[in-house]
């Protein structure tokens, strides 16, 4: 029985480890990195579209 | 394990609170990525701002680069010097974000090597310096107004040629790129050729379709012959010179064309109407004098210029290339780059503001200030010339 729930304790730590860094490391900067290549994308296509930027800010 | 228990047992993990982790240690390692992230977000963005990786790509490099350094922009007296992104990436974020991704398309166009030679690069120069000054047209050159500044101009420095442009252009807040183009690489050779609409008349005007018995239009100079199998031109048909379809012979045909000479000389230049100084045919001096060619009527004279002037019919054969039928499109055309070329500056003056014999004057004076190649400027002036006050009333 304790044998047991000290065997799913390592099992969920290791879990948790992953998820943890996957989520920091990989995930989250993904969707930035995402986020930020989509708007300038669409930007770029409305600029297409509506014309390049003009000079009064 | 398939990838939808994966999938199901990390997010049993990640929708529950933390049980070996915990808080504190979520919480910083959260923070300190988040730095990390941020800092080497920013050390991207600055890294591909730098000429150092513009010109890692030779096509950058091996063409644009090199003639950057013979300029000011590049060594002067005082340091301060403008690199690739100075002038080329927009300063401010989004605009900067949309200009790195539309570098993919450089990516691409890296990896395709659509300008991995001289050669390739010189035959796109045109077609990439024209998206960078539509750019800089469009937002009124303000990349070089980062460092250039009207108001921070003094006048009494400058040259006498460079105030009296500039003084006004700065009253107007003209963009500087409308100017002062080629100022950091050479200037594409074939820049003002190419206009789209020209491209379609001419396709149109090479397909040679003509009909005896119908008048048409040169829409360029195109070569006479005195016979249907001649091989050397006796002269040529300019821009505008309106013609009748006398008769064909395989490519050829013959054709008349109803106009006036100056009864003085040779007669060698042919002109478009009585006292008006537009070309339409220009003819070697045996050509000009031949009687079965060239019929003469009896002159009269302008009372403007005390010239005598004399109606002729000349009768010649051409190729059937270089004709359309409608005059109309070509003066399309024409006005279309008379106000994309001359309204840079100030607004471009009517058509019938000046008369026909005024044009070439006032026009050669300002032409040297375009991009306009020869036959652009041919075209302009002609066109002008077509429309001037002296047609004014009868259009
Ligand atoms: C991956 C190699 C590569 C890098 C790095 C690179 N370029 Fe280019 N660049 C190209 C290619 C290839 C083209 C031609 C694109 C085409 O043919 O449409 C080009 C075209 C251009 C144009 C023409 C603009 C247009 O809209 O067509 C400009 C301006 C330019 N590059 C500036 C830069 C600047 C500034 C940098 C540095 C921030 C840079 N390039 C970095 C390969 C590169
Ligand atoms: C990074 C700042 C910077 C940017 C951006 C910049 N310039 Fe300059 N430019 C200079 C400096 C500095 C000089 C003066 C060099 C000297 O004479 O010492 C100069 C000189 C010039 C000159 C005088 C050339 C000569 O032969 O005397 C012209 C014209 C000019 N710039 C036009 C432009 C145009 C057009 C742009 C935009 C495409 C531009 N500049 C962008 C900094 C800049
Ligand atoms: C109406 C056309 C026009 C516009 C617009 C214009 N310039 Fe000029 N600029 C000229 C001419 C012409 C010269 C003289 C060139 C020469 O001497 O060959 C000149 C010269 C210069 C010089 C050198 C001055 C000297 O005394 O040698 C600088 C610097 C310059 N321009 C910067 C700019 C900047 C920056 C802008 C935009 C803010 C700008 N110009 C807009 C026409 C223009
Ligand atoms: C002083 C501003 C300035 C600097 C610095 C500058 N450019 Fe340009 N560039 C221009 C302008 C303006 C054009 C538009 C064409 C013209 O007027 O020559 C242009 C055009 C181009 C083109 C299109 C092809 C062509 O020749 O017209 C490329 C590619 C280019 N630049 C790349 C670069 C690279 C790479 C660098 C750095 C080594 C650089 N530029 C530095 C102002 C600049
Ligand atoms: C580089 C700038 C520039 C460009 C491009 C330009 N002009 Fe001018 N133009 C000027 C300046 C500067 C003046 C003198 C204005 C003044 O004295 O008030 C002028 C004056 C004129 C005048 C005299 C106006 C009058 O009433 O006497 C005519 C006509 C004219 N331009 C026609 C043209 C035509 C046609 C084109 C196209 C081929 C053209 N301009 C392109 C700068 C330019």
């Amino acid at each position: 029985m304790s044998d047991q729930s000290v065997s799913r304790s390592k099992g969920t730590a290791r879990r948790e480890w992953l998820s943890f860094l996957f989520i920091t490391l990989i995930l989250l900067p993904g969707i930035t990195v995402l986020g930020v290549g989509v708007y300038g994308f669409t930007v770029w296509l409305l600029q297409m579209i509506y014309g390049p930027p003009t000079g009064s800010l | 394990m398939s990838l939808k228990s994966t999938l199901s047992s990390f997010w049993n993990t990640v929708s529950r609170p933390a049980t070996t982790i915990s808080l504190g240690v979520i919480s910083l390692g959260g923070f300190i990525t988040g730095i990390i992230f941020w800092g080497g977000f920013n050390t991207a963005m600055e890294f591909t701002n730098t000429e150092e990786f513009c010109v890692s790509c030779h096509a950058m490099r091996d063409n644009v680069y090199v003639e950057l350094q013979s300029t000011v922009h590049w060594e002067n007296r005082t340091g301060v010097c403008a690199t690739c992104p100075d002038c080329h990436v927009p300063h401010e974020w989004t605009n900067k974000v949309a200009r790195k991704m539309q570098a993919s398309k450089e990516v691409w166009a890296a990896v395709f090597g659509t300008i991995n030679t001289r050669e390739k690069f010189e035959a796109r120069r045109a077609e990439l310096a024209k998206h960078e000054w539509a750019r800089l047209e469009a937002n009124n050159s303000l990349e070089c107004r980062n460092c250039h500044d009207y108001d921070s101009m003094d006048w009494n420095a400058m040259s006498a040629k460079a105030r009296f442009y500039m003084e006004p252009a700065a009253a107007l807040d003209t963009g500087c790129i409308e100017c002062h183009k080629g100022i950091a690489h050479h200037l594409p050779d074939n820049v003002a050729v190419g206009s789209p609409a020209m491209a379609k008349l001419e396709n149109k005007a090479n397909s040679g379709s003509l009909s005896v018995g119908k008048d048409y239009f040169a829409i360029r100079d195109i070569p006479v012959f005195d016979s249907a199998d001649g091989t050397e031109p006796v002269g040529n048909l300019t821009l505008g010179a309106a013609i009748e379809v006398l008769d064909e012979n395989n490519n050829r045909v013959q054709f008349a064309l109803k106009a006036w000479r100056k009864d003085k000389g040779f007669g060698r230049v042919i002109f478009d109407e009585f006292g008006h100084n537009i070309r339409v045919a220009i003819l070697s001096k045996d050509t000009a004098q031949d009687a079965s060619l060239v019929e003469v009527s009896a002159p009269q004279t302008d009372e403007a210029t005390g010239l005598d002037w004399a109606p002729v019919t000349v009768t010649l054969w051409s190729d059937k290339q270089g004709f359309v039928d409608e005059i109309d499109e070509l003066w399309n055309v024409a006005e279309e780059s008379y106000t994309a070329n001359c309204s840079t500056c100030h607004a471009q003056p009517d058509p019938d503001h000046f008369g026909t014999n005024s044009w070439p004057a006032q026009f050669n004076g300002m032409v040297g200030f375009t991009n306009m190649d020869e036959a652009q400027a041919n075209l302009v002036l002609t066109y002008l010339q077509k429309h001037s006050a002296d047609y004014s009333g009868s259009h």
